[in-house]
Formats: structure tokens, C-alpha cells, sequence
């Protein structure tokens, strides 16, 4: 009786402790971070092959999140398209995310402008998380880095 | 309720009781006494009446399971003694004891099943196992850089995992996921139980440090294990 009570009452309180972090995680996020992570832009992938495509593929030993981020360039070098594929916690969803979207429309030459610090400004990161930030940025450069080294390769 | 103020006052003796104890780390707390450091490092008072001893803060995992300081763990032997130890000291063990050992009991358990949880996993092995010989390797395996074309090649296959995993209904395939990430790791660790035999822990520190990239989809195999009920030992 009395260790099935004790069960009951461990499961309980081992309920509201989860419930707790529950809220304290959604509190902590910035309801920027919350809304690309609950409606991501532009997830997906561009065929890697096609020339006109360069791939940046990042990831941090640290947190073990991994981040893919295409874009598609015109033959005036602008980001016609952008797509990411991010496996890691909401604010490298989040970074990408609106990493993405920023570039979209932008010269390669703009888009390498994009800083770390701009990304985590506009999501209100707190300092624990601007290594996704970092994250998002260097994702950009390796895209633009792929799809460069294709162009000459192809000349 | 009639005990009310008995229980108070008791508490007030536990709390006064805890104090002494971190003071004097090596008597046992109920019949005094006097441990010998590793005896400090047991679960129990090595008198007749077995009392339960809190956690002395300097016990390490390998000391806690009784197994070699080794990489190489012999997981069946981990797993053995890790139930073995939960069998003595769970806190359903310790309803109707006193607070102070009620509270002892949670904290042996607890420190139990973080100790099995990280040695029994390689990655997490790996990582303590630096942390124990010097706290600053860590660090260093995460500063670490492989080659473009090492770090490439991780990166393509951890993305991969992540999708097959996005993908996973049924439980076979969790299995099948788990053979993968089992072969990918292998290479890894023999390498590091190489390295950490020899001592090279330059060589230890970059392997750990590329085996933290799989940290994640470690995580995520652990939890659809959970999900579709398949035992990992």
C-alpha cells in the first residue's frame, strides 16, 4: 500500500517538474524563435547537382546540430532560392530559418554582408544560443564558398 | 498531526545532523564510526546495521560501478552492477525510514543512474573519461578542427541519420538505425580505446571531439528505443 502510494506520489511530482521545464522552456524562447520554429521558411532541398546550386553544409561538435542551407543563383548572381534543412534545437531552426529568408533576393555579395550578430538580434538570442546564430552565418558562406567553387570549375 | 511538533523538531536535528556530516566527511553519520576514504566511497557503512552513507562527492563513476578505470567497459558487467546497487538503494527501499535517509537514498540513486547512463554510453563515456583526467579537454576536443573533407564527410552522414529517423514508423527500422550508428561509431571507438590505453590523449581528444557530432542523433535513437519499447542493453 504504502510503496504504491509513494509510487503515485513520485510520478505525480516527477509530472509537475516536467510541466514546469515545459513552461520554462517556451518562456525562455523569444516568440520570434517560436514562430520559424513552429512555421519554418523555405525547408526543404534544391537539387545539389545543378550548377547553379551551392550547398553549405555546417555543424557544431559542441550541441551536435547540423545544418544544411541551397541556394539557387541567377547568372547575375542573385539568390533566386533559398532552402535549409536544420537537426538541432529551435534556435538553429530559427536562425536558418530566417537566414533563408534574408538572402532570398540578395547578391551573393549582399548575402555575405548577413552577421551573426544581425541574426541574433532580430531573434532576441540569449547568449547561451548565439552559437546558432554563428551557425546560420557560416551556413551562408559555405553555400556561396560551394557554389563559387562550382562556377570556376565550370569555366 | 499529533506529531507535529516531534517531527519538527526532528527535522531541526536532520538539518543540524547534515551539517556536521559535509564537515566531517569521513565518519558515518549515524554510528560514528571513522571510514576510511574508500570506505567513504560506499553506499553503506561497513557496520552491522548497514546504514545508508550520503554521496561523497569525490567518487567516480568507475569507482561507484566497481569496474576498471578502462574505455573498454564490459557492459553486461556495467549493467549487472548497476542493479545491483538500485536494488539496495531505490528510495521505494526507504519509505519508512527517517528523512535523512530517505533523502540519502534519492541522492545515491540519482548519482546511480546519471553514472550507468553516461558510461554506458560511448560518446558520453568518451567525454568523461577526458573530463576525468583533466577537466581542460573538453574544451579542447570542442575547439578541435578536422579537415574540411573529415568534417564533410560527418556532417553528410549525421544529416542523413536525421533524416531516416524523420522518416522511422516502425520498430524495425529503429533497429536498423541502431546497426547503422553502431557501425559508424565502432571505427571510433577502438580507436579511442587505442588512445586512451597508450595514454595519447592529443589522439583522444580528437576523436571524442568527432564523436560529439553524434551526440544528437544518439539522442533521438535513445528516444524512439523508448518509444517503440526495444531494450538497448
Amino acid at each position: 500500500m504504502s510503496v504504491q502510494l509513494t509510487r503515485n506520489i513520485l510520478k505525480n511530482t516527477r509530472l509537475l517538474k516536467s510541466l514546469d521545464s515545459v513552461k520554462i522552456a517556451t518562456s525562455s524562447y523569444h516568440e520570434k524563435v517560436i514562430d520559424h520554429y513552429e512555421n519554418p521558411r523555405n525547408v526543404g532541398s534544391l537539387n545539389k547537382k545543378d550548377e547553379n546550386v551551392g550547398t553549405g553544409l555546417v555543424g557544431a561538435p559542441a550541441c551536435g546540430d547540423v545544418m544544411k542551407l541551397q541556394i539557387k543563383v541567377d547568372e547575375n548572381g542573385n539568390i533566386i532560392d533559398a532552402k535549409f534543412k536544420t537537426f538541432g534545437c529551435g534556435s538553429a531552426i530559427a536562425s536558418s530559418s530566417l537566414a533563408t529568408e534574408w538572402i532570398k533576393g540578395k547578391t551573393t555579395e549582399e548575402a555575405l554582408k548577413i552577421k551573426n550578430t544581425d541574426i541574433a538580434r532580430e531573434l532576441c538570442l540569449p547568449p547561451v544560443k548565439l552559437h546558432c546564430s554563428m551557425l546560420a552565418e557560416d551556413a551562408i558562406k559555405a553555400a556561396i564558398n560551394d557554389y563559387k567553387t562550382k562556377k570556376k570549375v565550370a569555366q | 498531526m499529533v506529531f507535529g511538533r516531534t517531527e519538527n523538531l526532528k527535522k531541526l536535528l536532520f538539518i543540524s545532523d547534515f551539517n556536521r556530516i559535509s564537515l566531517t566527511n569521513y565518519n558515518c553519520w549515524s554510528c560514528k564510526k571513522e571510514l576510511t576514504e574508500k570506505e567513504s566511497k560506499l553506499q553503506f557503512c561497513p557496520c552491522e546495521i548497514n546504514t545508508i552513507l550520503p554521496v561523497n562527492n569525490k567518487i567516480n563513476y568507475f569507482e561507484l560501478f566497481n569496474i576498471n578505470m578502462e574505455y573498454n567497459v564490459d557492459v553486461k558487467l556495467l549493467t549487472k552492477n548497476f542493479r545491483q546497487l538500485m536494488k539496495k538503494l531505490h528510495p521505494d527501499l526507504f519509505t519508512l525510514k527517517s528523512d535523512l535517509e530517505k533523502k540519502f537514498s534519492a541522492e545515491q540513486s540519482s548519482l546511480v543512474n546519471k553514472a550507468y547512463d553516461t558510461l554506458k554510453s560511448p560518446i558520453k563515456r568518451g567525454v568523461y573519461m577526458l573530463d576525468l583526467i583533466d577537466p581542460h579537454f573538453n574544451a579542447e576536443a570542442i575547439e578541435t578542427h578536422e579537415s574540411d573533407a573529415e568534417k564533410r564527410l560527418i556532417l553528410m552522414e549525421i544529416l542523413e541519420l536525421n533524416e531516416i529517423i524523420d522518416e522511422i514508423k516502425q520498430p524495425k527500422e529503429v533497429e536498423e538505425l541502431a546497426e547503422r550508428l553502431e557501425e559508424i561509431m565502432r571505427p571510433f571507438e577502438d580507436e579511442l580505446e587505442d588512445a586512451f590505453s597508450q595514454k595519447n590523449y592529443k589522439k583522444a581528444i580528437s576523436v571524442v571531439s568527432k564523436m560529439r557530432y553524434f551526440k544528437n542523433v544518439d539522442e533521438r535513437l535513445k528516444d524512439l528505443q523508448l518509444k517503440f519499447n526495444i531494450q538497448n542493453v
